[in-house]
């Protein structure tokens, strides 16, 4: 009697144990999968085959025109090569991130695939072996010759994924971004400011004017954290070397931020908002929040990326230009935060490298180049002959990107260089520094000390 | 005196019946099926298979994850503890949980008390109207909690609801971009919380006061009891049950809460509102450390269980 009454526990037991073993078992104890096997080695082809349908699938990030001017790209090549179907899949960028890595090494990936540089996306798909290396395709179409030289080394990656700069290329960029200043025409007219500025002592007399006159001089959303982080790597990209922060983003053996130009941009930053020159509800207000209120005359400068032009056009209706931060000495070279826009690259486990190439060929050629630019891409072929219409903010993206490009001026994203550098790091100690609660040397310090924690651990 | 006899009769014989040939009773089972209690089992194996595979197998997994250096997609090293010393060691982690317990404050204990209060003011008066009052503060139950997030954190901003109420009553002084205060962050969103939660918590109190016996509130009025006394007296008793109910729920809100956080500051300014969860998502998906996500998130799951134990403590000492 005794024992019957306790069987069932012990039936529950049993199962319950026995399932989680099942399961352990079935997925396997040590979780995650070596590398599938590449298909490097095999003869590459720049022909599109005709005749049989072949379909390939795209994801991507890009909403809006950017996201429309690929849409129309795949139309363009589809009408060139019949057989051949390309399926765009979007999704947000936020659920992208999230879903990549698991995107990538199901058993059905993508032939081509957005990937985010750096380590966030791309480290971790080229450590796993998912990405096919497109040196060979590069050489055969020339892309070497379409960008200026050290463009695409932002597009590398050495085999183990853990640096970056170097090594294979793992994609191709359809554009660039840039970070600089918009302003406000009818505010400097009245406040009798030229926006021509030849160095950065004219800005910083153009807040302190702006200010004196009531105005808001910089308006910030800076709620999420990101948005600050530009102004303080656009005045680093004045300050300091280019060569240093791109090597220190590239995790360089023996690289430090801990220079005297990083120092003097942070503390730069800081006077700013000692003085006044940032609204103080920087860290209150979210990012779209802010840019409505530049919109809407709230400010007279506002200084983030040229993602922002379409919308500000737009809204401001010719009411707005865009300018480069002016570099610290009058004629020094143009020098901004400013890289590719996030690239394509293409799965190992692809049955068509060759047509995912030709694409991705194709979508980076000249014959696309106003497809991109209508699209609100900034040109990143070198040579561009690309205009905007006057009196905008996208005539001085446009501008601006072609004087950055030309002085080979792109800071590239200082979060790029680790993991955990925007969002545990960088963004909340701009935020600190915003906010009175950080100083220069101690953001500098927080900054340095995850670069190097995260380059001991590799 | 006849059922005696007739168990007696009864009895014997079966007992007898069994020690004769013990092999019996077992081959009859056997013959005619499982027993009813145990047939009642079967019926509950299909909610079983579903609660394991979907729950039970997950945090199993989520457990042996924690134990591994993972990325997320290539093959994990085995490291035993280590995640579990990385959130001990790590100041943003050992803030975030810090954070939680704040959160605890302001979305379990003080929605709670103020539900209380609510229940005890609402239920002792006939009011005009309750049912439309009733609806009004339970309204931000009803929406959903990253709607909440966004317009709280326009109500929030520096030339938002919060700080126009402030200029209008000449509190000029203290108006500031509340989300983007260094201090004042965390308590912000944590009113939030409490404002979403104290209208259930109400509801729960009304429904509980409502079987509470009238005869107990006569006998304390004939006592001399003023309403504080009341309440403490008839009222508070009358509720355990669902006091413990609002308390459970309520602390696995503020302990999970990621919608919250996430849009209205995304853990900022700095880290001063960033709660354990956020960090499980940036840690698992922005920074392919899945096993670090995993520890903290087992060390959420164990906090969660203490306090839910303590709370069902606390709900069955007193009765």
């Amino acid at each position: 009697m005794l024992e019957s009454a306790h069987s069932p526990r012990r039936m529950w037991l049993a199962v319950i144990v026995g399932v989680a073993a099942s399961a352990l078992a079935a997925c396997s104890l040590t979780p995650g999968a070596n590398a599938p096997e590449t298909r490097e080695n095999q003869p590459i082809s720049t022909v599109v085959p005709d005749g049989e349908p072949i379909s390939l699938t795209l994801t991507h990030f890009e909403a809006d025109g950017t996201g429309e001017a690929i849409t129309r790209l795949i139309e363009a090549f589809e009408a060139a090569h019949p057989n051949v179907t390309i399926e765009p899949r979007y999704s947000a960028f936020a659920d992208y991130g999230k879903n990549v890595k698991l995107v990538m090494s199901s058993n059905d990936p993508p032939d081509i695939a957005q990937v985010g540089q750096a380590h966030v996306m791309m480290g971790p798909l080229v450590q796993a072996g998912l990405l096919r290396p497109l040196d060979d395709y590069a050489q055969a179409y020339g892309w070497a010759d379409r960008f200026s030289p050290g463009l695409l080394d932002q597009l590398r990656f050495t085999p183990d994924g853990m640096t970056f700069g170097q090594g294979d290329l793992y994609g191709a960029s359809l554009g660039g971004n840039l970070v600089g200043v918009y302003y406000n025409r009818e505010k400097l007219t009245r406040l009798g400011i030229d926006p021509a500025m030849p160095d950065l002592a004219t800005f910083v007399a153009a807040l302190e004017a702006a200010k004196a006159a009531g105005e808001v001089p910089i308006q910030l959303g800076n709620l999420e954290g990101w948005p600050g982080n530009h102004l303080l790597t656009d005045l680093i990209a004045q300050y300091d070397d280019v060569e240093a922060i791109r090597s220190w983003i590239y995790g360089e053996p023996g690289a430090t931020l801990d220079r005297p130009g990083v120092k003097q941009a942070a503390s730069t930053l800081q006077s700013w908002v000692d003085a006044g020159y940032i609204t103080p509800s920087a860290n209150g207000t979210a990012y779209e929040d802010g840019t409505t209120k530049f919109i809407n005359g709230e400010g007279v400068f506002m200084i983030t990326g040229n993602w922002a032009q379409a919308r500000i056009d737009e809204e401001m209706a010719g009411n707005a230009g865009f300018m480069l931060l002016p570099p610290v000495s009058a004629g020094d070279p143009a020098r901004a935060t400013a890289a590719l826009t996030s690239p394509f690259g293409i799965s190992t486990r692809t049955e068509h490298p060759d047509v995912a190439a030709a694409f991705i060929n194709f979508m980076i050629s000249a014959d696309a180049a106003p497809e991109l630019l209508a699209g609100g891409y900034l040109p990143a072929l070198r040579d561009s002959a690309a205009t905007a219409p006057a009196g905008t903010a996208q005539e001085g993206t446009l501008a601006g990107w072609q004087q950055v490009a030309a002085a080979d001026g792109q800071a590239l994203y200082v979060d790029w260089a680790t993991p955990s550098m925007g969002d545990d790091t960088l963004f909340p100690e701009v935020q600190r520094l915003l906010g009175g609660e950080q100083t220069a040397e101690g953001l500098i310090a927080a900054v340095q000390a995850d670069w190097a924690e995260f380059q001991a651990d590799k | 005196m006849v059922t005696t006899t007739d168990e007696a009769r009864v009895h014997p014989a079966t007992t007898r019946a069994k020690r004769r040939d013990p092999a019996a009773g077992d081959s009859r089972r056997r013959r005619g099926g499982l027993e009813p209690s145990r047939v009642a089992y079967l019926y509950l194996l299909p909610a079983l298979a579903v609660y394991a595979a979907f729950v039970l197998l997950p945090l199993l997994h989520t457990v042996w994850l924690s134990f591994f250096d993972w990325n997320g997609i290539t093959v994990g090293t085995w490291t035993g503890l280590e995640n579990y010393v990385e959130v001990l060691r790590d100041e943003d982690l050992r803030a975030a949980f810090v954070h939680s317990l704040a959160f605890l404050g302001f979305t379990c204990a003080l929605p709670v008390a103020l539900g209380l209060v609510l229940a005890a003011l609402l239920s002792r008066h006939e009011i005009r109207g309750l049912a439309f009052f009733r609806s009004v503060l339970f309204l931000p139950q009803v929406i959903a909690m990253v709607v909440v997030g966004v317009a709280w954190r326009w109500m929030y901003a520096d030339d938002g609801a919060v700080n126009q109420l402030l200029r209008l009553v000449g509190l000029d002084g203290v108006t500031r971009a509340w989300l983007g205060d260094f201090d004042l962050a965390l308590p912000a969103v944590g009113l939030v919380g409490t404002w979403v939660m104290y209208g259930l918590c109400m509801l729960l109190f009304l429904s509980g006061a409502q079987k509470i016996d009238r005869s107990l509130y006569e006998a304390a009025r004939m006592d001399g009891a003023g309403p504080v006394r009341e309440f403490f007296a008839v009222t508070l008793p009358g509720l355990r049950q669902e006091v413990t109910v609002a308390l459970t729920i309520t602390a696995i809100y503020a302990l999970r809460n990621f919608d919250l956080v996430y849009v209205t500051t995304n853990g900022g300014p700095g880290n001063a509102s960033t709660v354990p969860a956020v960090e499980i998502y940036r840690l698992a998906f922005r920074e392919s450390e899945v096993g670090l996500a995993c520890a903290v998130a087992v060390v959420l799951m164990a906090i969660t269980f203490v306090a839910l134990l303590l709370i069902t403590r606390l709900g069955r000492d007193r009765t």
